[in-house]
């Protein structure tokens, strides 16, 4: 079995499951479910745009939203329920006698609570939203972890890709097989297994209007022309995209001059030393103001103790 | 706002950090820092909640049943209370920035229960949340008695979960980040207190508290008006207020021309030399404190000590006063250079306040 690739953003597990201790859990549970019969559901919850959110305010800020919206989650579900350490920056849970209405509940409520959210940062207020994918095991192979983990994420991804902040559904399994996942070893046989699904789906559809599949073969140029065709969208989009980061490009380097004339001037008002010996003592730590930080720390321990003495004081004439 | 309009990412103008506004499943938990300068005239609240507050420290309770239902309440402040005066049972439970009573002790004449009454309407101003537990440092003056500080944290600690005391100057320092070689002013109505910080915890050779303070000015302005109109009459209150409106120390001041009741008749009088002189009056005394501090310190830094003097407290509005020092000490010691902080009537209370937040949490936790 192909290992998922698991890996937890330590700021934003707090009160999740730890990969390993998640990946256990949930294969009993799938197992005790395929056994008694019982339903299960797996939810795959993603923030939206959050790869834009760590680019404009930083990867702390990313994992204070996940770890806000992590805390919703645990808010708004059961304690037996086995919510999911991140695979990537999705966060995945899995809901033992929960039947996919039922889901449908908690998902909506978790992508409104998310919206009620707001972050502010430094000046401007900035609400994130969330997409939730939620898969159910149908056959017995399905009830296998990857398998089901893979259709939530994709249902999750599906979702943001169509504007995110809404739940998203798996696809429907059309005769079982394209919930099916079997072991792909390289590209041609991926295209070849692509080919062998639509064939399969194009024949059901003539065969559903009462014809035979009639025979591609020296359409060629046609399909090609209709792969040129797809592949100019794809490139609009992508340009489109491409713009979008050149902007961001542009007003991260537009913040990062206002950062260094910032710095400049917090030099000149400290009297620091110009240039780069006085940046990397300030990196290091041991500029004038972290000499500051341990004057002040004294400070706090001399005014406590001098309380702790009054109280002692007060105490002890209380006494007498 | 429609959904796809709150997922446009704004312009990131400011320092790109997200912080979280609203989340009411922590609602349950928190504490609320609070900053007080209980003062001798005014009691003034900055909590980390953002609000600030300022509230004349006096205290009125109504004398019967009839006053009670009259005022709707059993417990009136400030303005409210001054108004109201005469139909109250009116208490000023601070005298020279300290308890004029103390907690337990036979005589204190309802004082101790004012202050307490005082501190806890202040914090209530500061408008915590039911379930927020507050932590609270209060200024006290730099030279008062242990006596004088207990009593304090006594009252205080009915409405506070934690509190602490700390001089009242050092705070106004510690607020305007200005630790080390700086003579900190703190004019209040009660006490003037001095402070020279040099760099570690100001102790009584560093501290002088004195008396020429505000109140002090206003009886030196009710003996010149005695002398230059014996026939007008006034009270302490109305004497307070035109200070407030006027005071100054400069040459070129605006008239103080105002009207007192002469045999019942209001009567145009002006008091302008006379309210200018009270003013000048306190100068003299904080340059012989800022010279006994100055002499006394290290001489290699004493000149730099002489030109960072700081000015606060709601003394410091007094016009012209910085400068009027300034002359004084060009005058006795050579040179100086004082500044008036930027919001003298709040200088202890942010400064309380920005102690109480780099206070670690454990020493909070051990006082209570």
């Amino acid at each position: 079995m192909a290992s998922l690739p698991f890996t937890s953003l330590s700021a934003s597990d707090q009160g999740l499951f730890t990969p390993e201790e998640l990946r256990s859990l949930m294969e009993k549970e799938l197992s005790r479910s395929r056994r008694y019969g019982y339903d299960v559901v797996m939810l795959s919850i993603g923030v939206d745009r959050i790869a834009s959110l760590g680019d404009l305010y930083g990867h702390e800020s990313k994992g204070h939203v996940i770890e806000e919206i992590t805390r919703l989650l645990v808010a708004s579900t059961r304690s037996c329920d086995f919510l999911g350490c991140l695979m990537g920056d999705k966060i995945l849970a899995l809901f033992p006698h929960t039947s996919e209405p039922g889901a449908k509940v908690v998902a909506n409520r978790l992508v409104g609570a998310a919206r009620e959210l707001e972050f502010s940062a430094g000046g401007p207020q900035v609400s994130v939203t969330v997409t939730v994918g939620i898969a159910t095991p149908g056959s017995a192979k399905e009830h296998e972890l990857e398998l089901l983990v893979d259709q939530a994420t994709r249902a999750c991804q599906r979702g943001q890709e169509d504007g995110g902040d809404r739940l998203q559904l798996q696809a429907p399994a059309t005769n079982g097989h394209d919930t099916k996942a079997p072991a792909l070893s390289n590209t041609s046989d991926m295209g070849q297994l692509m080919d062998e699904m639509l064939r399969e789906k194009m024949k059901t559809i003539f065969e559903s209007m009462g014809e035979q599949l009639p025979d591609l073969e020296g359409r060629d140029s046609e399909v090609f022309a209709l792969a040129l065709k797809k592949m100019a969208e794809d490139r609009k989009t992508q340009d489109s995209k491409l713009e979008v980061l050149e902007r961001r490009i542009a007003r991260l380097s537009h913040n990062l001059g206002l950062t260094e004339e910032q710095l400049q001037r917090a030099m000149e008002m400290k009297g620091m030393d110009p240039g780069v010996a006085s940046l990397y003592r300030e990196v290091q730590g041991i500029s004038d103001g972290s000499s500051d930080t341990e004057l002040k720390k004294d400070m706090m321990a001399a005014i406590y103790e001098a309380n702790i003495e009054l109280q002692n004081k007060a105490e002890n004439d209380l006494d007498s | 706002m429609t959904s796809s309009q709150q997922n446009e990412l704004p312009e990131p103008n400011e320092t790109p950090h997200l912080e979280l506004i609203s989340d009411d499943s922590e609602a349950s938990e928190g504490v609320l820092y609070v900053g007080i300068d209980l003062g001798t005239s005014r009691t003034s609240i900055a909590a980390s909640n953002g609000v600030r507050a300022t509230v004349p420290s006096v205290v009125g309770y109504p004398k019967d049943v009839v006053g009670q239902k009259l005022f709707g309440r059993s417990v009136l402040f400030g303005d409210d209370a001054i108004e109201k005066r005469m139909s109250l049972d009116f208490h000023r439970p601070l005298e020279k920035g300290v308890l004029k009573g103390t907690p337990g002790e036979e005589g204190d004449d309802g004082d101790v229960r004012a202050a307490r009454d005082l501190i806890n309407e202040i914090i209530r101003r500061a408008r915590p949340r039911k379930d927020e537990l507050i932590y609270a440092v209060i200024g006290a003056p730099a030279e008062a008695s242990i006596k004088s500080k207990t009593a304090i944290l006594d009252v205080a600690r009915e409405s506070c979960d934690s509190v602490m005391i700390c001089s009242e100057p050092f705070s106004v320092a510690y607020g305007q980040e200005m630790l080390e070689d700086v003579l900190v002013i703190d004019i209040g109505a009660g006490t003037v207190d001095l402070c020279r910080m040099h760099g570690t915890m100001p102790e009584d050779a560093d501290q002088i508290t004195l008396e020429t303070a505000g109140d002090f000015v206003d009886d030196q302005f009710a003996i010149a008006i005695k002398e230059s109109n014996p026939k007008a009459q006034f009270s302490k209150e109305m004497l307070k207020s035109i200070k407030e409106r006027f005071a100054s120390v400069a040459d070129e001041m605006e008239p103080c021309s105002v009207q007192l009741p002469v045999n019942g008749k209001p009567t145009d009088v002006d008091l302008t030399q006379e309210l200018r002189g009270s003013c000048r009056s306190i100068v003299p005394p904080i340059v012989k404190g800022l010279r006994k501090l100055i002499a006394t310190f290290d001489p290699e830094f004493q000149e730099r000590l002489k030109d960072r003097v700081l000015l606060a407290g709601g003394g410091s509005q007094i016009k012209g006063l910085d400068s009027a020092i300034e002359r004084e000490m060009h005058k006795q010691l050579g040179s100086g250079r004082v500044v008036r902080i930027e919001e003298p009537m709040y200088g202890g209370a942010t400064g309380a306040l920005k102690i109480a937040h780099d206070m670690p949490e454990e020493y909070w936790e051990r006082l209570k």
